[in-house]
């Protein structure tokens, strides 16, 4: 666009060179035919002088012949004085036609110089029209790209005094041209940029270019957005500034998107530096719970797929929030053949699916819920053949409006409880968990007991309140 | 005893008797850095695991010498507690995974544990910035 517009604004300047050239030369065609004209008027005086001596001759020549028939004997003087007039009157005609010839050769020179002057005038305003429309269509084709981008376009004289802005300016400011004129503008920008944005134009004319950042008000929403600001100067071919061309192009979304990127980051270095420190307080805790490095190199890697499971749930799931099922289902499976028929008829699962977790909750609770299951495997109701593992669950809206998740993990069946008092067997961290941990981080109410035959437990826990579901509690027995 | 081993030694004993308050949401973590300081000797007044109990414990105790504090909160930044704090005078250390340019400049000057924690850290910052209070044994 810039460089056919350079082509089109050269080749106007040489069509004016070329017709101030012309117009020199008409100029000095017209001295020419002023000469011309003064020559060939001089020469038709003195054909008509030499035409009226011519006749006056003539008729001195047809008195004198009457005269001669009235008297021949003064013949003879009057017939000298004849002759030296023809004489005479053949020199004059002799001296017109010469006057004439010049004079046709001078009328058709100037004939042909001002048919030639025509047809290069001609020729001239022929290539002069066709570059008008030309220039006419390059002009309509900016127009149309500046009225079609989607940046807000503005011209300005020095000092940020706007002389133009384009209808998206209006369109989004609610702001004519005339009113974006002097220093209208500055009414659509917030407060608080306005001094920045006089700053920057102050700036600008001493760097050559102009670039701030300012919100300005969106008229059909009444909110700011942000806006990137930039501008060049135009400059004549000795480097004067005419005028400013400038552009505003929305920056909202991008600013938006970074700051959300920003506190994504944020929230990943959070999540990461926490687990690590569970990571490290698990093996504190598994250690001190190991007898040999055999019993710690079994545990440790339990407890680490039980963190991995849940960190890949974590992520898998984004935004949505996981729900109960989904975490018991994958910790179970970590132990057992949850579709196997042996499964069947020793772990009966009783719930409502879909029950949303807060996921502050979730890695906790699957720590939970995976001690509940190695415990059940090692010691449990999964040990012994005759053993039976029921995890039923419900929700239920207590006084309050808030909705709780009750779950009951009831193992039976077991023959070989321990004893009141007795330390416990899995090294107490998954009891640590249930009756501790879950009550600290999340208001949970939890118990934990052995029963005649088998292991007691029950969690009560808020569910978030921005999806809550109450169903009604169907028991479905798994595989 | 190395060098080190003395200075850990010395900075251990000054955290001898100091009440330390712990607000740490994550319960492993908070129940580690319990540990840590009982074994030092220090009374832990918490863990407590959200603003809220921060608050009404700190408006509770008559003295604190020092705390440590989590910056997220299970999803709440814990920058007011820093506030009543620094306005009680209390010294205290952020516990934290988040670069320092996430913690307002008010903060600036306030040190920064990045999790997971270790004892000899905590001894070694905290005890150094309690060293001024009275509760120090003589050396």
């Amino acid at each position: 666009m810039a460089a056919s517009d350079d082509l089109l604004v050269g080749q106007a300047a040489k069509l004016l060179d070329e017709n101030e050239q012309l117009k020199t030369e008409l100029e000095s065609s017209l001295y020419e035919n002023a000469r011309l004209i003064d020559d060939r008027d001089r020469l038709l005086r003195r054909v008509t002088a030499l035409a009226r001596e011519l006749q006056s001759t003539s008729s001195i020549k047809l008195a004198q012949a009457s005269d001669r028939a009235d008297d021949r004997t003064a013949e003879a003087p009057t017939e000298t004085k004849l002759s030296e007039t023809e004489e005479e009157l053949r020199v004059a005609f002799e001296e017109l036609q010469v006057l004439t010839e010049e004079l046709e050769v001078t009328n058709n020179e100037l004939q042909r110089a001002n048919e030639e002057l025509e047809e290069r005038v001609r020729s001239r305003t022929r290539e002069l029209t066709a570059l008008n429309a030309e220039l006419r269509r390059s002009d309509l084709r900016m127009s149309t790209l500046i009225e079609g981008i989607p940046q807000l376009v503005w011209r300005s004289g020095d000092h940020g005094r706007w002389t133009w802005c384009s209808p998206q300016w209006t369109d989004f400011t609610g702001e004519t041209s005339a009113m974006s004129q002097g220093l209208g503008w500055l009414d659509a920008l917030h407060p608080d940029d306005r001094t920045a944005a006089l700053a920057a134009w102050d700036k600008a004319e001493i760097v050559g270019d102009l670039s701030f950042e300012a919100r300005i008000c969106h008229k059909a929403h009444g909110k700011y957005r942000h806006f990137q600001t930039r501008a060049m100067p135009v400059r004549t071919a000795d480097g004067v500034v005419l005028e400013w061309l400038g552009t505003c192009t929305d920056v909202h979304d991008i600013m938006r998107l970074r700051e959300q990127q920003n506190v994504l980051v944020d929230e990943l270095q959070h999540r990461t530096r926490n687990l690590m420190a569970v990571v490290h307080a698990v093996t504190i805790r598994t250690i001190k719970g190991s007898r040999t490095l055999e019993d710690f190199r079994r545990c440790i890697d339990d407890r680490m797929s039980a963190l991995s499971r849940v960190q890949s749930l974590l992520s898998r799931r984004g935004s949505q929030r996981i729900s109960f099922d989904t975490l018991l289902r994958a910790e179970l499976s970590a132990h057992v053949d949850l579709e196997g028929s042996s499964s069947a008829l020793k772990i009966l699962l009783c719930g409502p699916q879909d029950v949303p977790l807060q996921t502050s909750l979730v890695q906790t609770l699957a720590l939970a819920l995976h001690e509940l299951a190695t415990n059940a495997v090692k010691y449990g109701a999964l040990s012994v053949p005759s053993g039976m593992l029921k995890v039923a669950w419900h929700t239920a809206q207590s006084d309050g409006s808030k909705v709780r998740l009750l779950v009951d993990w009831h193992e039976s069946g077991v023959p070989d409880i321990p004893k009141p008092g007795a330390s416990p067997r899995g090294g107490g961290y998954g009891r640590e968990l249930i009756e501790r941990a879950l009550p600290y981080q999340l208001g949970a109410k939890t118990s934990y007991a052995f029963t005649n035959d088998g292991v007691r437990c029950t969690i009560e826990v808020d569910v978030p309140d921005d999806d809550v579901r109450l169903e009604t509690n169907g028991a479905r027995t798994l595989a | 005893m190395t060098m080190s081993g003395w200075r850990q030694t010395v900075l251990e004993h000054w955290l001898k008797g100091c009440r330390i308050l712990v607000v740490e949401d994550e319960y492993l973590i908070a129940d580690d850095l319990r540990s840590i300081l009982l074994e030092a000797g220090a009374e832990v007044l918490g863990p407590v695991p959200n603003v809220e109990d921060a608050a009404s414990l700190i408006e509770a105790e008559q003295q604190i010498d020092g705390a440590l504090l989590d910056i997220n909160l299970n999803g709440t930044m814990a920058f007011n507690i820093a506030d009543t704090l620094v306005a009680r005078e209390v010294p205290f250390v952020f516990a934290t995974g988040y670069d320092q340019w996430a913690i307002p400049d008010r903060f600036a000057l306030v040190p920064r544990l990045e999790k997971p924690i270790k004892g000899p850290q905590i001894f070694a910052v905290l005890a150094q910035m309690i060293q001024r209070k009275p509760c120090l044994p003589p050396l």
